[in-house]
């Protein structure tokens, strides 16, 4: 019991461990995208030659070393 | 050619609102010709913790559409003649602002004004860029709380990218206030220490502010709480605002009350 109460993690520590993991990986997914809203319009450009596109959404995702642009064309309803 | 401040924070309920009124209050106690404009359209609250609500005429939104002169608009704080203030529409909503319009009433405020402080509305949609996008500085509100910093630190992100200063090559100075800290709590370790906050956001530290009822008590009656003296939110205003005049005044570690002492040693003697 007295072990227990002793080696219990206080709760600002795991706030700030979960913060900084929850910080990182929202950083990741979008401030080092500058140029995200051109790259949309000149998707939307091309699809549209095409087909009737509802909305584009660019996402990147990171996997240990590997980055990856992922990338969702929603169409228009028939 | 006065100063540009907007006042951010990504989540709402932090204290933005008052931490406005207060370092309004407090730039213009130091001398400072100030204006605090209520850039939260549809949601008009900073009117009340000035306790100005009755004098409002014009909007904001009437001076950029061109239906009233700022002269018309600007109200001047019975408590100090340095402060004056904007209120927001109540009636229209926040997609009424453009660029364009935003840009001109700024410039026009920094012409007559030393500092000229916004009150940014919550999130991060486009009444909030619009806030940020002419701004020369920001202060960033957040409470010692998972959910407001993290909300703080996507706001950050979308001022550094939308910022007009950051787009001409230049930088926004950020500046972090925290507000409502429980020094009892930050002891016994249930509340996040500034030192882990400012490490997680990586901005400048200008103020801390110690959680204080009177907060309630000051906005019931429109009376600002850094007017004050006893108060302990208040005098942590007072001090931020100092700072933000240029003065150098020692950051005050609320993160030990006198009260939590107190408490420490009244309970080693139980």
């Amino acid at each position: 019991m007295l072990f227990d109460w002793f080696n219990k993690k206080k709760s600002a520590s795991v706030a700030r461990d979960r913060l900084t993991i929850a910080i990182m990986s929202d950083r990741d997914s979008t401030s080092d995208l500058p140029f995200m809203d051109d790259m949309k319009t000149e998707i939307v450009g091309v699809v549209k030659k095409y087909v009737g596109v509802r909305a584009v959404e660019i996402r990147k995702e990171v996997e240990g070393e590997i980055e990856a642009l992922s990338i969702d064309v929603q169409l228009e309803p028939k | 050619m006065g100063i540009v401040i907007a006042v951010i924070s990504g989540k709402g309920g932090v204290g933005k609102t008052t931490a406005t009124a207060n370092l309004g209050l407090g730039i213009a106690m130091n001398g400072r010709k100030c204006v605090v404009v209520d850039f939260d359209i549809g949601q008009r609250n900073l009117d009340m913790i000035l306790g100005l609500e009755n004098r409002v005429v014009y909007d904001i939104v009437q001076v950029m559409d061109g239906e009233a002169s700022i002269k018309q608009a600007l109200i001047k704080s019975k408590v100090n003649e340095n402060l004056n203030f904007l209120a927001a529409s109540q009636s229209k909503d926040k997609t009424v602002l453009s660029s364009e319009k935003v840009q001109k009433l700024i410039a026009d405020l920094k012409n007559e004004f030393d500092y000229v402080v916004l009150d940014s509305p919550a999130g991060i949609e486009s009444g909030f860029e619009h806030t940020i996008e002419f701004a020369d500085a920001a202060i960033v509100v957040v409470n010692p709380e998972v959910s407001s910093i993290r909300d703080a630190d996507r706001a950050i992100g979308i001022l550094d990218s939308k910022s007009q200063k950051v787009k001409d090559g230049g930088e926004v100075a950020k500046y972090l206030i925290i507000n409502r800290i429980a020094a009892d709590m930050v002891q016994s370790g249930e509340m996040l220490r500034s030192e882990d906050i400012l490490d997680i956001l990586s901005i400048k530290l200008v103020g801390k502010v110690p959680e204080d009822r009177g907060v309630i008590d000051a906005s019931n009656q429109g009376k600002p709480i850094i007017l004050d003296k006893k108060s302990i939110a208040g005098q942590a205003y007072v001090r931020i605002s100092a700072r933000l005049c240029g003065k150098k005044v020692d950051m005050k570690d609320v993160e030990i009350s006198d009260a939590g002492l107190f408490k420490k040693l009244a309970g080693m003697f139980k």
